[in-house]
């Protein structure tokens, strides 16, 4: 599935955080939002998303307009988000969490679909225990399995290794790098790790105070922007 | 003997704990779920035990009363909030205002129809006299058929809240809204169907009180009142909140009320409910914000 975000700007109350932001996911593609913290790059989902729709310009799905769509509309046209923080629901379990994703796309949801134990065998003999009380790595793949069992043709991901001990780290990046080719969906991330953004992305944009400052072929990612941008 | 009527009072209780569950449970799962304080919940019932009159002139008793009641009221729920609660959820002024409108709006078409009169509904046949419990006071059968009643519900609720695919939506919705739309759920109609829900059950409260309450267009009132009492002691953070904010009130006040008197009884309660707030603000099962 395409994505191509027409000039939004995006507010939370009167104060404006996407300026004209831009930019065309190809199907199939890994896109990388890169930015500082604060510039704007979970805003940029949550427009994508339908938590903070855009106040102007338009955003579109292959040829679908969904700029006026409500967040569950667009879940069910293929959009499957893996937010910031994980956002796991606490007080029910873990295998409910899944069921939700599922009744979300209208799925049948009488047991936890194999697909999560193929990604992350760790969560089996977890599925009883409740959402809050999983380790943060633990978490992050839930929130993963959560977007994959609903099969998207977008999957939006905001930050999934932050905060995480390294061996955690390598898991998940292992798993994202997989899942381009093996779910067929277009990818778009939000990550911090330049050396892991390099190797799993195709194209990036990078974000400064809520304005695209760059953007391009990921080879194009020098360490000269790098250090104007992301780094100091 | 003084002893052996505290306890027959304590039984007494029992029936009165179980008219404020049965009064209460529809508000606490609209405002619990919805965020909404439904100010009309008086005339909710009302209609419901209009509905029950109207039942009981065609023959039918309270058990038929309790369905048609559900559904009558559940309609009415559908209705108001469709044409007025879904534009102004996230405003709870609004919503206060709002339905307090609709509430009055209620009273004066139920009036237009039925006149000022007084309607009585009998109790049903096989629930008519009562039996002896302690003491001489026999316990009446109805009564007993409340706390039946009481139970049911709080049962039908945790069922549907627990066992449900609706109810995973309302958990989930309840505890972070903005991602639950994400996942798919359609979060307006989570809340339309816990409004409707929430009103049949306040339907379902006025077909069973009808036969210990005459039948007027404000009787509703008192039981609105005792409603958010409940409420505001108990929290909606839980479920259990409503049993807890029923069974404090309900009994203090009845056993209060037997040692004092109403007026006395009343107060004590009231000021009882005013110092655990002072210490838990958001009653005995505080609730969570909504995200
Ligand atoms: N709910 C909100 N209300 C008001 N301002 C907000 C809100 N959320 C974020 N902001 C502001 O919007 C700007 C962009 O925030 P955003 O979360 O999109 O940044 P980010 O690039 O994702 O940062 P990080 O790397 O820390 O996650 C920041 O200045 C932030 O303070
Ligand atoms: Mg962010």
């Amino acid at each position: 599935m395409k994505l191509r975000v027409s000039s939004i700007d995006t507010f939370y109350g009167t104060s404006h955080i996407l300026h004209g932001v831009s930019l065309e996911v190809g199907e199939g593609e890994v896109f990388a939002v890169l930015g500082r913290n604060g510039a704007g790059k979970t805003t940029l989902l949550r427009s994508i998303t339908g938590i903070n729709p855009p106040r102007r310009g338009a955003i579109f799905l292959d040829e679908t307009d969904i700029t006026r769509l409500k967040p569950h509309e667009r879940t069910r046209l293929g959009v499957s988000y893996v937010p910031q923080g994980r956002e796991i629901i606490p007080d029910i379990t873990v295998a409910e969490n899944i069921f939700v994703a599922l009744i979300g796309k209208g799925r049948k949801h009488d047991k936890v679909p194999d697909l999560v134990f193929e990604y992350f065998p760790a969560l089996r003999p977890l599925l009883d225990k409740k959402g809050g009380v999983l380790s943060g790595g633990q978490q992050q793949q839930l929130a993963i399995a959560r977007a994959l069992v609903q099969e998207p043709q977008l999957l939006l991901m905001d930050e999934p290794t932050e905060g995480l001990q390294p061996s955690v780290v390598e898991e998940i990046d292992q798993i994202i790098n997989r899942i381009p080719r093996e779910r067929h969906c277009t990818v778009l991330l939000v990550e911090q790790n330049l050396d892991f953004v390099r190797y799993v992305a195709n194209r990036f944009a990078i974000l400064d105070t809520g304005r695209i400052v760059a953007k391009g072929n990921i080879k194009d990612l020098t360490e000269e922007l790098a250090h104007r941008y992301l780094v100091g | 003997m003084f002893t052996q009527s505290i306890i027959t009072q304590f039984f007494n209780g029992f029936s009165v704990v179980a008219i404020l569950i049965i009064a209460a449970v529809g508000l606490a799962i609209i405002f619990g779920v919805a965020g909404v304080i439904n100010m009309a919940h008086g005339e909710f019932m009302m209609i419901g035990a209009y509905v029950a009159a109207v039942v009981d002139k065609l023959g039918g008793n309270t058990l038929l009363a309790i369905p048609v009641s559900f559904a009558v009221v559940g309609a009415l729920g559908l209705l108001v909030e469709r044409s007025i609660i879904r534009w102004i959820y996230h405003r709870p002024l609004e919503t206060l205002l709002a339905t307090w409108g609709v509430g009055i709006i209620l009273q004066t078409i139920v009036k237009l129809i039925f006149g000022p009169e007084l309607y009585y509904v009998g109790t049903p046949k096989f629930l008519a006299g009562g039996f002896r419990l302690i003491g001489r006071l026999p316990f009446p059968w109805y009564r007993l058929f409340l706390i039946i009643v009481a139970a049911a519900l709080m049962a039908l609720v945790f069922y549907v809240i627990f066992h449900t695919d609706l109810g995973l939506q309302v958990r989930a919705v309840r505890r972070n809204r903005a991602i639950a739309s994400c996942l798919g759920i359609d979060t307006a109609r989570v809340d339309m169907t816990i409004f409707v829900f929430g009103s049949g059950l306040a339907g379902v409260a006025g077909a069973v009180l009808a036969p210990i309450k005459s039948v007027s267009t404000t009787m509703g009132f008192p039981y609105a009142v005792d409603s958010y009492m409940v409420l505001v002691l108990g929290g909606v953070g839980n479920l259990w909140g409503v049993v807890a904010g029923a069974s404090l009130i309900g009994e203090a006040e009845t056993i209060l009320s037997f040692v004092f008197n109403n007026v006395i009884g009343e107060l004590l309660v009231f000021l009882f409910i005013v110092i655990v707030i002072r210490i838990v603000p958001k009653g005995i099962f505080g609730y969570y914000e909504r995200r």
